[in-house]
């Protein structure tokens, strides 16, 4: 079968000056996800979400196993070129127009001048953007930047679509709109690999889920085959709640 | 006032983190050194050389660093929200620039009193050389064992931040400071043990090291003016217009710094009282304050 | 090759909208407009434009210099720390490029700062000047001369043998090509003393000339030279320098071999030069319009160079650190050259001195392609900047320089992304 995104037994240890190892942030994971699937990385703070992500994208060089997305390396530009990345918060040029940043993102896309107006108009009305299109982005409320942020994601039309905490942050409505685009998006074909920790949204649009709990692969499976109540499952699998001493500190 | 405190300390501490001060205290005591050492363009006169090269290089090199920390850490606290936090507490905008300026100045004191042991040790090295050299006749040459101390001033802290980094997981810049801190005092006193036990140490090798104090003490406001301004201004303006605009008020205040003339003192014999350092000091008082007050008026008109 | 594009365009509207830039070009036109009411000279035309061109362009071209350097080191390194550089390097485009579109930008920023501010400069000391081709005496390679001498020393003076014996031949040599350098000719009064200039061809229709040892003389030195059946009169010195006009003296045939210079020695005194350094034959080598454009090509070419050098520095190190090491590299670059050059007998010196010595000479060589071509100076003195120079300067710094700290700033970013993340 051929799967869009392949991650083998992947390790990753961060180290510092003197190469001793600070944090194991993934242990040995191993997933795949099939063409036009929506697939969950869930986990709790620092369980190795943002670290595969990362591994995916090619940003870090993993310590040992393999990842290939469509069948090649993340590192090579082949790769990267079929391949889209919304980040957790959205890290955007302030000095540039939203217009001016899905510009920008077009050419390193390689996208001709034709194709990339066209294109961008189209992300501009899709994200309701069109009114605010010429003002520089550092303006913009944190919602807006997020929709810049996720046109900019799409606007090479990638095969691979990673979200980073798509719905971070965002309004119960800004919420609901990326949900509908994740799943207007997988109709169209397109493979959507998203994190998050709010199990809701997960539950609401993964056809697949991973759980990775301390860097290590907690479980693996169809979120049809999860039960009712994924966060029940989750509790299940990753554990407790922290039991905070709220008393006794108010006391 | 703790709250001031921990902001000055929380200062104090972000500048002394920044591997840039050291490597500006570093480089100043370098350029001491090498203008001493290599006494080939000195025609004999290396006390001249190193006095001089330690009065240009701690105005210079500390200059710097207290412009470039200053405009780094306001930016930077501006860009990742760290300024919204402090000034959602309970403090004023005066109290905090006040506070912020405190604590960066004394860092960049603290980071450069190594560079002040190390420009003794080698004036007095050259003066003991130049003495030798009149009795035998030979060439001047920096007198040997305080070139060892200044170069120990320089290369034991950089291994020493090293080592407490790697083994106790101390910040490498804060410890090779506090290090190189302590071997220069400790190198220069055990100078000046060894040259009075040597009986090379005379009077005058150490009143011409103990004349130097109120100099250096006289290069401190300047440097004091300057931190407050380009704080100041980098609560208005982006990293490169605030750099630009502290070298424009760096040019119109040249006059006001040129070390020369205090050199000339120093070499005709005499001494720069230290009532002209308290003067200076009182004289900048007034400056500080204004771009403190200049500082807290730009942040109470910015909308963060 | 669109990516390129896309990020040339990101980091030029990055400047224009920082002010940076509108700050940079504003201060170097006002202190190029400035400069002429602030410079007096020495009351001559040719002083003031020499004096002019020094303190405006040369002034403008370190500032621009210095400026860029620090930005070019700065600017992967800021993108890092505010998380925008990883946007990029997940886009399909080669990492050098990301250096490349960047160095493209600034460069060509700075170089527009440089036309501007060349293009005053132009109006107010370059109009109506025509430049020279300045050709140098044929004499020995110094370095043949040097490997003579030093034969000739070791089989002569058991002394210098005996010395020899004890120190490097490197720094022998150094001393010894510095010697042949310095060996100056005494023209005693009557005599006349000639010299080859192959390149100069039929063109060449002026002489200039430094004298050395003006301190004490009694009369005012005086002299006929002739080259090719012209003839010129050594007239009077500004600094012991002179420019002299040949022209065709009725009657006079050629009296040396074709490619010959002569000066014959009218004077009561005798005259002292160094011919290595101090005598150039001129030809005219059109308006200084060309002249201009030429040395701010060479110019941008040395800004390449140094902005690609502050941006590998920027990906290699943080923001200050890189900004601090670029400006460091750009004072000893500076410097090195005029500090070996001023250095005495360097066989007199300690050993500490060798080594600062051999220091300071690797610093200034590896310096040298940078700062072979000084264009400001050749403005100044009216000298063309060769097309020949022009096309050096741009292999080195435009080709080579960029596209190899280019690769090795994308190799960098790549692995250095890994731990900043």
């Amino acid at each position: 079968m051929e799967y869009a995104l392949a991650v083998d037994n992947v390790r990753k240890t961060y180290r510092d000056f003197w190469m001793r190892p600070t944090v194991h942030a993934v242990k040995g994971v191993s997933f795949s996800v099939r063409a036009g699937e929506v697939f969950g990385l869930l986990g709790p703070n620092g369980s190795g979400k943002s670290t595969t992500i990362k591994m995916i994208l090619g940003l870090v060089r993993p310590d040992g196993g393999s990842i290939s997305v469509f069948g090649r390396s993340p590192r090579t530009v082949e790769a990267r070129r079929s391949v889209g990345y919304l980040p957790e918060l959205s890290y955007m040029h302030p000095f540039l127009t939203a217009r001016e940043t899905l510009s920008y993102y077009a050419g390193l896309c390689d996208l001709d001048r034709k194709t990339a107006r066209m294109r961008i108009a189209q992300l501009l009305e899709m994200t309701g953007l069109q009114d605010a299109a010429d003002r520089p982005v550092g303006g913009y409320s944190k919602g807006m930047a997020r929709r810049v942020a996720m046109a900019s994601a799409l606007v090479g039309k990638p095969g691979l679509l990673v979200m980073d905490e798509p719905t971070s942050g965002l309004d119960p409505v800004s919420t609901s709109e990326v949900k509908t685009l994740v799943k207007t998006l997988s109709a169209a074909g397109m493979t959507i690999v998203m994190s998050s920790h709010l199990l809701a949204d997960a539950q609401d649009v993964c056809d697949t889920v991973v759980i990775l709990n301390r860097g290590e692969k907690a479980a693996e499976g169809r979120i049809a085959d999860m039960g009712s109540s994924l966060e029940e499952y989750f509790l299940a699998k990753v554990g407790d709640a922290r039991n905070f001493k709220v008393a006794e500190f108010l006391a | 006032m703790r709250r001031y405190r921990s902001i000055a300390r929380a200062a104090a501490l972000e500048t002394l983190s920044d591997p840039l001060g050291l490597l500006l205290s570093v480089s100043a005591m370098a350029v001491i050194v090498l203008a001493s050492v290599f006494h080939i363009h000195q025609f004999g006169e290396s006390w001249r050389m190193a006095r001089d090269a330690t009065l240009s290089s701690i105005l210079v090199f500390m200059a710097l660093d207290a412009v470039f920390s200053s405009i780094r850490a306001v930016r930077g606290e501006i860009e990742s929200g760290t300024l919204q936090m402090a000034l959602s507490h309970s403090v004023s905008r005066f109290g905090y620039c006040a506070a912020r300026f405190a604590g960066l100045f004394a860092a960049c004191i603290l980071s450069f009193a190594p560079v002040v042991f190390t420009g003794l040790s080698i004036i007095l090295g050259a003066q003991a050389g130049g003495i030798a050299a009149a009795q035998s006749g030979d060439i001047p040459l920096v007198w040997g064992p305080a070139v060892a101390a200044a170069s120990a001033s320089i290369t034991i802290p950089l291994l020493a931040g090293a080592a407490m980094n790697r083994f106790a997981n101390a910040r490498f810049a804060v410890s090779a400071t506090v290090c190189a801190l302590a071997v220069s005092a400790v190198s220069y006193a055990a100078l000046l043990f060894y040259a009075r036990s040597s009986q090379i140490a005379m009077p005058e090798i150490h009143s011409a090291a103990l004349r130097m104090l109120p100099a250096i003490a006289l290069l401190l406001p300047p440097v004091a003016v300057l931190a407050a301004a380009a704080q100041a201004f980098s609560f208005r303006f982006g990293e490169n217009a605030s750099a630009t605009l502290c070298g424009v008020f760096c040019i119109a205040m040249l006059p006001a710094l040129g070390n020369h003339y205090l050199s000339e003192t120093l070499a005709e014999g005499g001494s720069v009282p230290w009532g002209y350092a308290g003067l200076a000091a009182a004289a900048s008082v007034p400056f500080v304050l204004a771009f403190l007050a200049a500082g807290a008026a730009l942040l109470e008109a910015k909308d963060m | 090759m669109r990516g390129f594009w896309a990020i040339f365009r990101l980091e030029a509207l990055a400047l224009a909208r920082s002010k940076t830039l509108a700050m940079l070009f504003t201060a170097s036109a006002a202190w190029t407009v400035a400069a002429k009411y602030l410079i007096t000279g020495d009351g001559t035309a040719e002083g003031f434009r020499a004096l002019y061109l020094r303190y405006s362009l040369g002034i403008v071209f370190s500032a621009v210099l210095v400026c860029l350097a620090a930005a070019a080191a700065g600017s992967i390194s800021r993108d890092r720390r505010m998380k925008i550089l990883q946007l990029t390097l997940v886009r399909p485009v080669r990492h050098f490029s990301v250096a490349l579109g960047r160095i493209a930008a600034m460069t060509l920023s700075g170089a527009a700062v440089l036309a501007v501010c060349a293009a005053i400069a132009f109006c107010i000391a370059g109009r109506g000047v025509q430049c020279m081709h300045k050709y140098e005496p044929a004499l020995e390679d110094p370095v043949e001369a040097a490997g003579k001498l030093y034969s000739q020393y070791m089989a002569d003076y058991p002394d210098f043998r005996e010395r020899a014996s004890k120190l490097p031949k490197r720094d022998i040599m150094r001393y010894l090509i510095q010697h042949v350098m310095n060996e100056y000719e005494t023209i005693p009064p009557g005599q006349t003393h000639t010299w080859r200039f192959p390149g100069a061809g039929d063109g060449a229709s002026a002489v200039r000339i430094r004298l050395t040892e003006m301190f004490g003389r009694l009369d005012a030195p005086s002299g006929v030279f002739a080259y090719r059946g012209r003839k010129g009169g050594l007239g009077a010195l500004t600094g012991g320098v002179a420019t002299v006009s040949l022209d065709a003296a009725a009657g006079s045939g050629t009296e040396n071999g074709p490619s010959e210079l002569s000066f014959e020695n009218t004077g009561r005194t005798g005259l002292s030069l160094h011919p290595r350094t101090d005598l150039l034959l001129l030809s005219p080598a059109g308006p200084q319009a060309w002249n201009f454009v030429r040395a701010v090509i060479v110019m941008a070419c040395v800004l390449v160079a140094f902005v690609s050098l502050g941006m590998l520095l920027g990906a290699c190190l943080s923001r200050s650190v890189a900004v601090f090491c670029v400006l460091s590299l750009l004072f000893v670059m500076a410097v090195s050259p005029s500090v070996t050059e001023s250095y005495p007998d360097p066989l007199e010196g300690s050993k500490v001195d060798r080594m600062s010595l051999a220091l300071t000479d690797f610093a200034a060589s590896m310096s040298a392609p940078l700062n072979a071509f000084d264009p400001v100076s050749r403005l100044e003195e009216t000298f063309c900047v060769e097309w020949s120079d022009v096309g050096k300067a741009a292999a080195l710094n435009m080709l080579l320089l960029p596209f190899a700290f280019s690769f090795l700033a994308g190799f960098v970013m790549s692995r250095k992304s890994t731990v900043s993340l």
